[in-house]
């Protein structure tokens, strides 16, 4: 435990947010247990990769569904 | 009427803080040196926010910028100070030159969490690479000018000083110039609503690919000042904190006018230094409530102290710094 702990978890928190879609439950519980098997399975099979695993995925994830897998569809003001 | 300075009066300004400078003492002038340094960024920062988009990730351009001037500089020996700031700006550019486009598409936190990702994996594979140094980084030798080399403190310490206030300056000079541009009022259109801008035949998937590229110029050449002034890289430059110090004082400043960045950045380093001299220990709090006392009592950032009578006559109700393009109800 130290006070520098919440800049780790918000970055993580920010991640897993977008991985799953803004505004969705059901999203951000996929992201987080998406990025936390990747991580898992990147400390075991390539430690070297551990540290940006999670950007590698959300990019991943970002590059064919640019707003997060669970985007609800919202009107827009045209 | 419009009351707004014209450019010989800026760089009159300019010229004239430079030439302050040979009056402060050594230790505002490393203060001051940083501060210009941080402000270039956060101008670029501030460049690209009037687009809706926050960049999180200008720690990538910095460290792009620092890492080639600084393995050209040892390769080739290249110390003059003013081609390592154009080596600096043309390697961020070059790198946003690749990005800006193949971001520009995304808006809001995904914008900001892509460029964070992208500097992050920088930062990765900085610590990674050992023939960089790895996390410990490397040295770099001391900066000249134009053939001249400077071995007493005090003067390296002015040239330095000289070289980034006549650089930030020019480079504010230019925001300026674009900010009252067609292009610069483009740029506020698609933060407004990118798809009315479509239809206006413009594409502001362009408009913030350009916008991209003065931000990541601005943090290549704002890499190169660091790199000279610690004469000394690590992959800090590309870690998250880096970057986002940097969208703190383009928070602070707010994104109305081009000197409240040379404000907020003053401010931010001053108020840093002072508390760490005389609070050791609770620095980071003096820091925390200074920040907390700007958001709370000027949301718009420290531009709006003196645009706010005449940015509302001429554009009504622009939003604060907040990054909401798209999926607007």
């Amino acid at each position: 435990m130290q006070p520098g702990l919440s800049s780790d978890v918000i970055i993580l928190s920010f991640a897993i947010v977008v991985i799953g879609g803004l505004g969705s439950v059901e999203g951000a519980a996929v992201g987080a247990i998406l990025v936390g098997l990747a991580r898992a399975a990147s400390v075991h099979l390539m430690p070297q990769a551990e540290l940006f695993m999670i950007y590698l995925i959300m990019a991943a994830v970002l590059m064919f569904r640019p707003e997060g897998l669970f985007k609800r569809e919202t009107a827009r003001r045209i | 009427m419009r009351k707004d300075l014209h450019p010989p009066v800026m760089i009159a300004l300019v010229a004239g803080v430079t030439l302050f400078g040979r009056v402060l003492p050594t230790w505002t002038l490393s203060l001051a040196t940083i501060a210009a340094s941080n402000a270039l960024i956060a101008l670029g920062i501030v460049v690209l926010a009037r687009t809706g988009n926050v960049s999180f990730g200008q720690g990538l351009f910095f460290a792009a910028g620092g890492y080639g001037v600084a393995l050209i500089a040892n390769a080739w020996g290249l110390t003059d100070a003013v081609a390592q700031v154009v080596v600096g700006a043309a390697c961020g550019g070059l790198l946003g030159l690749v990005i800006g486009p193949l971001i520009a598409r995304y808006s809001g936190i995904f914008f900001g969490m892509l460029t964070l990702a992208l500097s992050m994996v920088f930062y990765g594979a900085l610590v990674k690479s050992t023939a960089l140094g790895g996390s410990d980084g490397f040295n770099v030798g001391r900066p000249s000018l134009f053939g001249m080399s400077f071995t007493d403190p005090r003067e390296a310490d002015f040239m330095l000083y000289a070289v980034s206030v006549i650089v930030t300056g020019f480079a504010g000079i230019a925001t300026t110039i674009l900010f009252r541009s067609e292009f610069g009022l483009a740029s506020l259109a698609v933060r407004e609503n990118n798809l009315r801008v479509e239809y206006l035949g413009l594409s502001a998937n362009r408009i913030i690919s350009i916008n991209f590229l003065i931000a990541a110029i601005f943090a290549g050449a704002s890499g190169a000042f660091a790199l000279m002034a610690q004469r000394h890289i690590d992959p800090q430059f590309a870690y998250w904190t880096t970057s986002g110090e940097f969208v703190f004082v383009a928070v602070l400043a707010g994104n109305q006018s081009v000197a409240a960045v040379f404000v907020a950045s003053m401010a931010l380093e001053l108020v840093r230094s002072f508390s760490n001299l005389y609070l050791p220990n609770t620095w980071q709090l003096v820091l925390g409530v200074f920040l907390l006392g700007v958001i709370l009592f000027l949301p718009r950032g420290i531009g709006s102290l003196w645009m706010r009578d005449r940015h509302k006559r001429r554009i009504p109700a622009t939003a604060p710094l907040t990054a909401e393009r798209g999926a607007a109800p």
